[in-house]
Formats: C-alpha cells, structure tokens, sequence
C-alpha cells in the first residue's frame, strides 16, 4: 500500500477516533424517569394478581363454585372415598383426653398408619355417620401399632394443614342450622325465646346466706339431654330461617362434678369439705354473627394476606354466682371434667383452654370451603377432596386458674348489643392489630350492675362467666372470640362486699373486678411474611379490645428481682427480711433472719426453689413424667399458689423482671416468662438441646449450652456453645470455647473464668476453671471431682500427697496465685462443696467415712480445725456427693438432692446455738 | 530512553498511590460515658396506636441495625416500657450516634474552659425518633408524634464520672441560669420568601447586666455567631438580636443557643383530607432565666398568605394579623393554618470526575412520604417538564421520605449549569478549573442564587449544596469545606490538589499505541523486509 494511501487512512482513523471522542463526550440520551414507589406497588399487585389467578384455575378445574379454598399440604396424608370408610368402620373407640384424642383402631386400619408417626397430619374424610361426625385433622402425637392400633391426635392449626387457605366469613347463626347441642345438666337451653324475658330487676342472689342451687331434679336433667337429642337429630322440628336467640336457664351446681370427679381428693384443701361451685340465672344471646377473614398462602412464601376476626350478639346476662372452696385448680384435671358431660365433643376447648365448659352449640354456617389435595411431582395437580359448611359455635363457659380458698358471691347483670368491631391482626399484608368498626352498631351505653362479697384468700384469677363465639372448618379452630367475659383476679387475703355504688373493703391484697369485651384469639403455627417484617405467631395471635376494671382494690403484687438483697438457692432463699427454706417435712417455711418466728407458707410438696421476687417464691414441682416439672409461684404472704408454666424442663435463670426456662416438649428452645404481666414468649432457638444459662456481665450478654448427642459428643465434642444477646440473638461459638468467650466472674479479690456444660440437679458442671493471676495470665485449676467457687477462692480437691496422713484428700485453694493453698485434710473428696463461712469468719464443713458424718468448724485462716458434731452414717446416710450447704445469717441448711425428682432438708443448723 | 520512561512512571505511580490516604481527626479522649433513656407507653395507647402493640416494637428493636444500641422491653403494671442505652467514647461517637437516633443533627453547646458546659437542645424523648420514623415508615402508626406516645420514665446521661438525670433536655451546667431578665420579648415572622425571622428583645437593670448578664450573654452570643445590640439608657439595658432561617428548627436552635434554654420549635405538614396545614409548635422554657416580675410576650406575626389560623394551644390571643401569649411558663405555642407543601431540604450533590472525567450532579428533593403522595404526580410533571437531554429522574422512598432524585452527568461545566438552572429555576456560575497534572492547585466556584424552586412549591427548609472530589485530593480546608448551606453562604469555594495519575496512564496509552500504529503501519515490517 502506498505511503499516502495510509496516511490519508490514517487521518481519516484520527478524524474518526476524534469524532467518536468529541461524540462521546457530548452525547446526552433522552431523559427517563424510574419511579420505584409504584413499581413497588405494581409489583405486589402483580404477585397477588398471580396468586388469585393461580386460586382461580384451581377451582375451575376442580369445578368447585365457591371462592373459600383450602389446599391441603402434600404432607398431609388424606384418606378419603374407600379409604376413609375402611378407617371409619375400623374405628373402635374415640376418647377425649388431654388437649387431644385417643383413637383406638381394628387393626384393617395398619396399613393406612404404618408410615405416619409423631407430627405427621393425616386428614380422615367422614360425614355425619363416621367417628367425628364431619372431617376430621388430627396431628399424630403417638401410635402404638399392636393387636389394635392406638393413636393420639391433636388438633393441628390452620397452617399446619393448609398450603394456602382464603375463607371470609359474615353469618349470623341461623336455627334452622343448629347441629348439636352440649350442655352441662342443669343447663338447658331455650332456642327462639325472647330476650327481654330476662328480668335484670329479678335478684338470684340470696343476700340472707350464699347461694343455693335448685337439686337438678331427673326432669331437668332429661329435659336437657333430650333437647339435646332433639337438636342433633330430629329434622322434625320447625325451626325458621332466622338468627337464632338462646336463651339459657342456668340453675345447678358445678361443685358436684367437681367433688365427684375422680383424683379430686387430692386436691381439695379440706377432706371434710365439699367444693361448692353454683351458679344461677340466665344468659341470652340473639343475632350471633361471626366474621373472620383468613387468607395465606404457605406455598407463597409464607405470605400472609389477611388475618381477622369479630362477632357480634345481642347480649344479656343476669346470673349469680356461689363459690365456697378451697381448691388448687391448677392441679384439677379439666378434661375429666368435660368428658362428663361432653364426652367425645371434639370443639369444647377452643384455642383458649376452658377448664369447665357449660354449653356448647354447634351452627353450622351459609358459608362453604372447598378442601382441595394437591398432588403429582410437583404437587400440581389437584384434587377436590369435600366442600364441608364453616361451622360457628357458641360457647358458655367458666374458667379459673389458680389456688383459691375462698367464700365468695357475685351477681352480674348486663344487657348490650356486643360488636366493637373486627379486629384486624393483617389487612393487605401489614401488621395492623387493631379494631376496625364494621359501623353497623349504634353506639349506646351498656346496662350493666354487679355485686361481690368475698373473703378471698389466694392468687387466683377466676373467669365466672364467659360467653365466646367459634369458628370451626372441621374441627380446626380458626378463630375463638369471646363476647364477654366477667370475672375476678385477686392475690392476697380479702374480705369485702362491693359493688357499682361503693364498697366496704378489708384487703390486704390486690383485686380487680373485670368485665373483657371482645376477647379475640387465631392462631398460626409458622413465621409469617408480612410486606415489611417477618412476624413470629411465637408471640400469640391474641387480643382484647376492652379490658375495663369494674373495681379495683389495692396494687398488684410487685414481682420485681432485687439482685443485691435477695437470693434464690435450691432448697433455701432469703430477700431482705426473712429467709424461705424447705423443712424436714417437705414444707416451704418462713422464718425471720434470725431463726424465729417460724410460718408455713405453704405445705404443697416442691422439688426445688427456683426464683423469689418481692411477693413470691418460685417452686419447680414434679409432674407424672419424669424430668418434667410445673412452676408455681408461692405467695410469700402464704396467700395461696399459683401455677404460672406447666410443662417445663428447667428454669434457667432470673433477672429482674423475667424468669427464662426450656419448655419440656422443645427443649432446644428458651422461653422467657414476664413475672408481672405472666405473658410468656419465646426467647431463642437453637441447634441442641439447652444445658445451662449464664449471664456474662462483661458482654452483657448470655452463654447458653447445647447438649451434643450420638457421635459428636462421643467424640468428645460433648458441648455447644451459643452467645446470645439480650433481644435473643443468637450467635454459635462452636464446641469449643475459647477462655476469652467463657464466663468471666469476679468474686472478692480475684477473678476466675470457667467453662460451662450443663445445669445438674444440685451442681453445674463445668468442663474447667482458669484463675487469673496477676499480669492477667490465666491459670488453669486441677481438679478431682469439680470445683466451688466462693468470695474467698475457688475450693477443690487434690490428692493428700502428705505422708503418713490417713486422709486421702486434701482441700485447696485458687486465687489469684499461680498454686494453690492448702487448707485442710478430709476423708470426702465432696467435703469442699460443703464449704461455708459465717458472718464472724469462721468456715464449716462437712466430711464423711464410712460410718459416720462430720462438721467442722475451721478459723478464718483455715487453721484451728475443731470438730462440731458426727452423726452415725445409720441416721444419716446420706452420700456427700448428693448433698450441698449454704448458710444464710449464720444458720446451716444442709440438704440432698439425689435425683431430678426428690430433695430433702437433711440439717438445719443454727451456729450460734450449737457451735459456740 | 526505555528506562527513563520506566522509573518515570514508577515514581508517578508510587507519589499518586501516597496521597490516597486522609489523616484521622484527633477525638478527645474525656468525653466518655453513657446514654440511657426509657419511656414508657401506656397499654391503651399501645393498644389503640401502635398496629401490632408491643410485638411491632420488639420487630423494630430487634431489626433497627443499631449495633451499638442496647434495649430492653418489658411490661409493668399493664404498661409496656422501652429502655435503649448506648456508650460513646468521645464527643463525635455521642454526636454521630445520637444522630442516628433523633434524625437530625442534634445542637449540643459543649466547652470546658470556664467549668463543664454542657446542654443539648433536644428534648430526650426525641432519642426515640428512630423508633417513631420506623413506626411510620411501615405504617404502624399514625396521628400521634413521638413526645405523644412516649412518655419518659428515666433520662440520664453518664458524663464525666457522673450521672446526670433529666426528663426534658439535657443540661449540665454547674451554675444555675441568671434568672435576671425583666422583659423578655419574642417576635416571629414568616416572610414572603419563606424565611423564618426572629427577633429576640429583653432587657435588665444596668447593673445587672454589666455584673452577670453580659458574661453571660456574650458567650453566648459568640457560641450562636449572632449579633447582640446592647443600648443602655436611664439605668437600664435592652438587648435585642435578629436571626433568620429557611428551617424553624435552625431558629430554635439559635433561641437555644443564644439564651440558653430548650426551645422545640417544629413545623410539621400533613394532609388533612381536602388540603394541606402547616402546624406550628413551640415549647420554650424561659423560666430560669426571668426574675420573678418579668413580663413576657411571645409574638407570631401572620402574613397574609396564612389564610384561616387555628390555634390549638391555649391561652393565646388571636388578632388580625398576629398571635400573642404573655406569661406562660413554659410557654407552649401550637397553631396550623392552610399552606403550600414544603420540601424538607433540596441538595445538590456533585462528583467531580478526574481530568477527563464526567462532572455528575444529584439534584434531589425531599418531601415527606405522607405528603407526597397528595403531590406526587405534581412534582414528578414539573421534573419532568423541567429535565434536559440525558436527565435521569428516580423517585423512590428512604424511610419516612420520598426522594425525586434528578441526576445529569457530563463532561462540560455548561451543560451541568444548565441542568442546574433549570431544575431548580435559578440563577448561577459555575467555575471549575481542573490542574490535577501535577499536584496544581485546583478550583470549583459556585455560586446559586434566586432558586424558584418548584412552582406552587414553599422554598425548602434546608438547600445545601456538597462536592465529591477525586480520591486522593488534598482538601484546603479540609472536607467540611465540601459542603455549605447555600441559604446561609449563596456560593462554595472549593481549592484542592491532586494528581490524576489516569490522565497520565492515559497518555502514555495513547503514546504506546501511536508508537506501534506507526512502528506497524509506517516501519519496517510494514515495507515488506521481514527476515526469513
């Protein structure tokens, strides 16, 4: 190519490379504008829009013409068609028992049960003829596959079953759709009556003497049960179209089933004594409405449309109501109650447990839901399983909750048109939890009078009368709204006589008269994703519009931890004033400081203390399954127990205001309770089962272990560690914790690390202490068999290396030296954990051989070893290795605590009586 | 030749590597301690106006970010209580924190010299800001402001090996205010380009003034940067001072600082359904500075476009064209009235590309989310209709704000002003001269002036103008001097120093690549005598 040939397309490449350049740097594009604020908002409509579309193609394929659907989950095993008949048939006997049902099966059902097991939902199709009379869910707690197959069942929650549930419902409950009635004899139930029939002028209370209940005679009680026949079966009846109105004639006495029940005695406070439990006069309800919109799709993510609930009645009430009883209710076995006269009723609890339930009517609504399976690969296929009718229920109850003694009557005369509205727990994906007025009520004042006259002692919290309005699909709750509520909380000793105008009072207590309004309950089992935060149902889909306090007297007891004055230990505690301790006899006793002034708090047999406060002490007692306890909490005042958590592991720690504790049935799970309000809520979660709480002062925040199990804790990784802080985040330290991630502690003048494994029944156990000597180098402690820290240094023991000595062991000493002191000999190598030191200085101790039991006093220098008592292991036989002591102002409480389900006071050992 | 190019450019790079780096201001090391505030709502306000009671405050603690941030919720006698605590180590991490909190910069008045000073101008509730604005933002809330829904339970604050409790706001001066002032009058006006003007008069005894008031007051005055007129006649001194500002919070602040007590003065819009109300409240608390027979006055004086005044507060007196209270202690001044939507502050933020680089500019206003969405396709059409070629608009919300975020880029000053000028209808110079080849100094000169702003749209309350310089640029100055409050200074002088190392490397690229295009094209291989 020729030399200008390549300049000019040489020039020609610079013009270009200039042009592009010039180009480049004054190109501009054409404006744009990107408004994410309705792309937002497009693009949730858009996935709603997919997700009603996707709803509708279900349906249309399965020709089902009503919009409320629910998709059950693929692992929800269906029975249905020739299935659900075999399974039918197959049953044998169906019994009500705690929180669910014992369903004893032919064994043609095995092969229909042989791959389900705990957790696993099966769905039993069936209409009114089958077993439960409609559809049935059950979520398998057990099966026992023998000669007959038993299976125990609960209730599983809407989530649980549905993949994607939408159900909107507005109906007033109609006559002509009563299915069932249950009522208590003594009970019966007028449908169609008029409710300005009840006469709120018309006194049931006897004010000569407490109230007396008609004898429920034979005609009464066939007049129920027959109604109730009638009811359920006879289409012969002219019912209308029209809201149904009840009216309820309540004249019986509830202390007689109570009294006659089966493990009553156990519980009543005086053998001689019976419980007596009557109440009196009428509840009328017309135009029950029940609304609830429920609409989520597990399948989306978890997404969560829609969650509310409302219910609406006219409402009247004029009963009395007669308590004489001295009961710990807690201990009362609810259900015995229910099965005598609810039998095999698969809706009497609702998702507010009732403890006596005294009318049950089961409606079934206008409103259908389609049940669709899916299925296939992908679970694309569908099927349509039943279209079954919503049901709604009305439920009249009575409730209470607590260790009452007791003499006590109340009237309550109210009359209201009840609907405050819906209350919305999720509107349109956002958390709203709040009231919206459907605007259909005329806002008038309640008419309304009460009286109470009690002479109360106890903590007690005593719903006299409850009125709720449920709603079923099958016998899955969706919702459990009470109307009203009326009762009492008390704690303390009362004896007062009260009312609208004004009262006469004595208390030396708290008590609150309340009426609730609208007390609305739906329950979710899963996380749920809400347009801006993920919220958790750990916290309870529960509300109460109105919780008005129709009196109160006095201030509720504070339940506040003073760290610095008080003290919780296992068989002893001490606040301020007096010092708490179980006696010989099993007892928790009160004494002052000093040792005098002896009272009995209470005589109910405790496993262990395990927290005090201002007002209470809080006791761990044994249930029937081992390892598994209640926690009461014991008035100090000995005004009475309560049970404030059932079904616990171990209480793990207090702080101020919250006691945290491993629920027995997730024990990789801490729950923390709020001691004054007794909410409950979960705290964290994590991979292994909870060991052992510690609060880390230095890092403000908690160590927690994790038991390892199977071949990780063979191998010796037998720990897992976990900070969490104190929102309850969690965060995983591994198996092995570093001595910069231990406890650190400071007791006296020295500073000490160690790491934690588990709790035990009398002592932690840790893996190893370091001590920390001057320079902050740590040092870490030998040991034989554990180690005791204490103000004045970390006791252990070693081997006696001393010549010629006939005690094999020595006592040592860490503080914040490289070695250890000595201190003395002993023959135990579990004395030191027996180690105390009074107010003067002197230390006490415990040894032991095989024929006798020792304690010795030791000067404040360890020196001057002197022999204070022995007693011959005959009477004492107890291994020091099961025993502890603490000493609170100078009096010794030596005790036992040898497996997780017994502990005894061994010694009560007053020093200044006795050693000097 | 070949090593000379090397080592040069060796050298370069390492002298352009060294000057990345900026020094680390010194904190002072005294300033430690802790914050700790609970507040405490009711169960019925809890119930009735927060969607999702206490369980949306555990959500919002729990996801809030603040790492730093300690806190507790827990339930008493029926009423939920929120404690939050934080520590700092030094006056900036008190500030920076605190800043996170409240949502603002807070004003804390802090020197040594003569003993310890110490006041902040918020109130303490305010540290739940965070919480109130993330209650908005998710829409768990409406209707009630922060100091409404909580009320405080404990306040203190952990400084200089000493706790310090109080419920209002914060002050730790060892001495107690002079209670010396005899007249204390306060007038307040809107003028017609929206700026807030306060005057402030009172007056003492000559002899007052002359042995503890001005000691006082001139501190105070040279703390504020205002200027006091002192006249002293028959015995008697009056003092007066002037301030001015697009934002009532600025003027609350300067009150603050000037006299010496807490002054919360808030504007606030909202939509009441068929138009738009500027509310108007002031809590100041002038008690400790008045002798016992002092008489006060404070005076909002109403311009025409305010239209009809309701006034919520009480004890004051309407007239014509003013509000006037007297003698309130505190005194508490609450009043809303019709108005034009206003912006919470209008920023231009630019990124200064290297020699060659494109100059990028954000313009973006801010309006409150509840607002703007009675106003959103109004602001949006004006943009729009006001952007130029190769303007990029997004709109999009931050917390409780919606930002219309308008950004231009380009390679020449005019086009940037140009953009400018035409969002924001005003008038301006831009100047940016750019010596970045051998550590030259280089400047940026802006000047903004009579900004229109949007049609129908009041000024905003702040307009602040920033630069974003090439890394490595040796600030004169240094980097507060890349940002100014264009109300207050109208213009910003930038002077820097840096070396553009790409202009360099780009150089030399462009040399390599001519070398081989001409070695290829026009040497030897290109006549044909490659060897065999």
């Amino acid at each position: 190519m020729k030399k200008k040939t390549k300049i000019i397309i040489s020039l020609i490449l610079i013009l270009v490379i200039l042009a592009g350049v010039l180009w480049g740097r004054t190109y501009q594009p054409p404006s744009a504008t990107y408004d994410m604020t309705r792309a937002q908002n497009e693009e949730t409509a858009d996935g709603e829009t997919d997700r009603e579309e996707e709803r509708k193609a279900i349906l249309d394929s399965i020709g089902s013409g009503t919009d409320a659907i629910g998709i059950i989950n693929p692992n929800v095993t269906c029975f249905t068609e020739l299935d659900s008949e075999t399974i039918c048939d197959a049953v044998e006997t169906v019994q009500l028992m705690d929180d669910g049902y014992e369903i004893v099966l032919q064994e043609e059902a095995a092969p229909y049960f042989e791959n389900l097991g705990s957790g696993d939902i099966f769905f039993l199709d069936g209409g009114a003829d089958s077993p439960f009379g409609e559809p049935y869910f059950g979520k398998i707690v057990s099966v026992d596959q023998g000669n007959e197959i038993v299976i125990y069942a609960e209730n599983p929650a809407m989530d649980e079953v549905f993949d994607d549930f939408q159900l909107e419902i507005e109906e007033y409950l109609l006559e002509e759709n009563i299915r069932e009635i249950r009522a208590f004899d003594g009970v019966s139930v007028e449908v169609g009556a008029s409710l300005d029939d009840v006469d709120l002028n018309e006194d049931y209370l006897d004010p000569e003497g407490f109230l007396v209940t008609s004898e429920t005679d034979d005609t009464a009680a066939a007049s129920a049960m027959a109604y109730r026949q009638t009811a359920a079966s006879d289409s012969g009846n002219s019912f209308v179209s029209e809201e149904a109105s009840f009216l309820l004639n309540i004249d019986f006495d509830l202390g007689k089933y109570i009294n006659d029940m089966e493990g009553y005695e156990r519980i009543r406070e005086n053998e001689d004594e019976e419980t007596n439990l009557a109440i009196k006069g009428e509840v009328g309800l017309d135009r029950v409405q029940v609304r609830a919109n429920a609409d989520f799709g597990v399948s989306y993510d978890n997404f969560i449309k829609e969650l509310s609930a409302g219910a609406r009645a006219d409402y009247v009430t004029n009963v009395a109501v007669g308590w004489k009883a001295e009961t710990d209710f807690d201990k009362l076995d609810a259900k015995e109650a229910r099965k005598i006269e609810f039998g095999d009723a698969v809706k009497i609890s609702g998702l507010d447990n009732k403890l006596f339930p005294l009318v049950y009517i089961d409606i079934l609504t206008g409103t259908t839901i389609q049940l669709v399976a899916s299925g296939g690969n992908d679970n694309s296929t569908y099927k349509a399983l039943t279209n079954i009718p919503v049901a709604g229920g009305i439920m009249v109850y009575s409730d209470i909750s607590g260790n009452i003694s007791l003499k006590t009557e109340l009237f309550f005369k109210y009359r209201d048109e009840i609907d405050m509205g819906d209350f919305v727990f999720v509107r349109d994906g956002q958390l709203v939890m709040q009231t919206e007025d459907t605007g259909k009520t005329e806002e008038k004042d309640p008419e309304y009078d009460w009286g109470f006259l009690a002479e109360v002692q106890g903590d007690v919290d005593v719903n006299f009368l409850g009125v709720s309005a449920l709603i079923f699909v099958a016998n899955i709750n969706v919702a459990d709204i009470a109307l009203a509520k009326v009762g009492a909380e008390a704690e303390g000793e009362l004896s007062l006589e009260i009312g609208k105008g004004g009262a006469d009072a004595e208390a030396d207590g708290y008590l609150r008269i309340y009426l609730k309004i609208l007390d609305i309950r739906m329950k979710l089992k899963a996380s749920l994703k809400l347009l801006y935060f993920t919220f958790s149902p750990e916290f309870s889909l529960s509300y109460t519009l109105w919780d008005g306090t129709l009196y109160e007297l006095g201030e509720k007891n504070s339940t506040y931890f003073d760290v610095g004055n008080m003290n919780a230990g296992q068989l002893a505690a001490y606040d301020k004033q007096y010092v708490y301790y179980k006696d010989q006899n099993g007892c928790l006793i009160r004494t002052e400081k000093n040792g005098t002034g002896k009272y009995t708090v209470s005589e109910d047999e405790f496993y262990m203390i395990c927290g005090i406060d201002q007002s209470y002490i809080y006791q761990l007692r044994c249930t029937e399954e081992q390892g598994i306890y209640d926690v009461y909490r014991v008035a100090k005042d000995g005004a009475g127990s309560r049970l404030i958590i059932s079904n616990v592991s171990w209480v793990l720690y207090n702080d101020s205001e919250t006691l945290f504790y491993v629920p027995g049935d997730n024990r990789k799970q801490i729950r923390k309770l709020d001691r004054q309000s007794l909410n409950e809520q979960k705290f964290a979660d994590f991979s292994e089962n909870v060991e052992l709480m510690e609060y880390q002062s230095d890092k403000d925040t908690y160590l927690v272990t994790g038991s390892k199990s199977g071949i990780a804790a063979f191998l010796g990784r037998g720990s897992e560690y976990y900070s969490v802080t104190q929102d309850g985040t969690v965060t995983e330290l591994g198996g092995n914790l570093e001595i910069q991630d231990m406890n650190l502690r400071k007791e006296g003048e020295y500073t000490y690390r160690n790491e934690p494994v588990s709790s035990g029944y009398l002592r932690n156990s840790s893996a190893s202490y370091y001590v920390m000597i001057e320079g902050g180098e740590a040092i870490k402690t030998d040991c034989l068999t554990g180690w005791m820290p204490t103000r004045k240094g970390m006791f252990t023991t070693l081997k006696n290396d001393q010549e010629g000595s006939s005690y094999p062991y020595k006592i040592v000493c860490y503080t914040n030296q490289t070695e250890p002191s000595y201190i003395v000999e002993t023959e135990s190598d579990q004395a030191f954990f027996t180690l105390v030191q009074d107010e003067r200085g002197y230390w006490y101790y415990f040894d032991q051989n095989d024929s006798e039991l020792f304690l010795y006093r030791l000067d404040e220098n360890f020196s001057n070893k002197t022999l204070l008592k022995s007693f011959p292991r005959s009477e004492v036989n107890y291994n020091l290795t099961d025993c502890a002591t603490v000493i609170i102002d100078n009096i010794i409480y030596f005790y036992t605590i040898p497996d997780g389900e017994s502990s005894s006071m061994i010694y009560r050992y007053s020093i200044y009586q006795e050693a000097v | 030749m070949k090593k000379w190019i090397w080592i040069y450019m060796l050298a370069v790079s390492l002298i352009s590597y060294k000057n990345v780096s900026y020094a680390v201001e010194t904190e002072d090391a005294e300033f430690e301690g802790n914050r700790k505030l609970c507040v405490v709502i009711s169960q019925s306000d809890l119930e009735n106006y927060i969607s999702g009671g206490r369980y949306s405050l555990e959500m919002l603690f729990r996801t809030c970010g603040f790492d730093w941030l300690n806190y507790r919720i827990y339930t008493s006698d029926r009423d939920t209580y929120a404690e939050i605590s934080y520590e700092f180590d030094s006056f900036n991490d008190y500030v920076d924190k605190t800043e996170q909190l409240l949502g603002y910069e807070p004003l804390i008045v802090y020197f040594t010299e003569n003993g310890i000073v110490y006041e902040e101008s918020f109130p303490s509730v305010e540290l739940m800001n965070w919480l109130f604005q993330e209650l908005a933002e998710k829409e768990l809330v409406s209707e009630y402001s922060a100091e409404d829904l909580f009320v405080i339970e404990d306040s203190r604050l952990y400084l200089f090996g000493e706790d310090h409790v109080s419920f209002e706001n914060m002050d730790l001066r060892q001495e107690e205010l002079p209670s010396i002032v005899e007249q204390l009058s306060i007038r307040t006006r809107k003028a017609a380009d929206g700026k807030v003007e306060r005057s402030i008069n009172f007056s003492m005894a000559e002899e007052v003034w002359e042995t503890r008031g001005k000691q006082y007051f001139e501190k105070n005055e040279e703390y504020a940067g205002l200027l006091l007129a002192v006249n002293t006649q028959n015995g008697q001194t009056d003092i007066s001072c002037e301030m001015s500002a697009y934002s009532y919070r600025e003027i609350a602040n300067q009150t603050f600082v000037l006299l010496g007590v807490p002054d919360v003065l808030k504007q606030e819009q909202e939509w009441d359904g068929s138009g738009l109300q500027t509310h108007i409240r002031e809590i100041i608390d002038f008690q400790k500075l008045m002798s016992e027979d002092c008489v006060a006055e404070i005076v909002y004086e109403l311009s025409d476009r305010e239209g009809e005044i309701t006034v919520l507060s009480e004890a004051g007196e309407v007239e014509e064209d003013r509000i006037s209270y007297q003698n309130m202690e505190p005194a508490w001044i609450e009043y809303s009235y019709p108005d034009l939507p206003q912006f919470q502050e209008v920023s231009i933020h630019t990124r200064v590309g290297g020699l060659l680089g494109r100059k990028e500019r954000v313009i973006v206003f801010k309006i409150k989310k509840n607002l703007a969405e009675n106003f959103h396709e109004d602001i949006k059409s004006i943009l729009e209709e006001r952007m130029i070629r190769g303007t990029v608009l997004n709109i999009y919300d931050e917390g409780e704000e919606r930002n219309y975020e308008v950004c231009f880029s380009s390679y020449m000053d005019s086009q940037i002003l140009e953009f400018t000028e035409q969002i924001l209808g005003a008038v301006g110079t831009l100047q940016i001269e750019n010596n970045g080849y051998f550590f030259d100094e280089s400047t940026i000169q802006e000047s903004i002036r009579a900004a229109d702003f949007l049609n129908g749209y009041q000024k905003p309350e702040n307009f602040r103008i920033s630069y974003e310089l090439p890394a490595g640029s040796i600030i004169q100055g240094g980097k507060e001097s890349l940002e100014t409050d264009l109300y207050e200074n109208g213009r910003i002088d930038i002077r820097y120093r840096y070396f553009d190392w790409k202009i360099w490397a780009g150089a030399y690229g462009i040399i390599f690549v001519t070398f081989f295009y001409i070695k290829i094209v026009f040497g030897k291989y290109g006549k044909g005598n490659r060897k065999r």
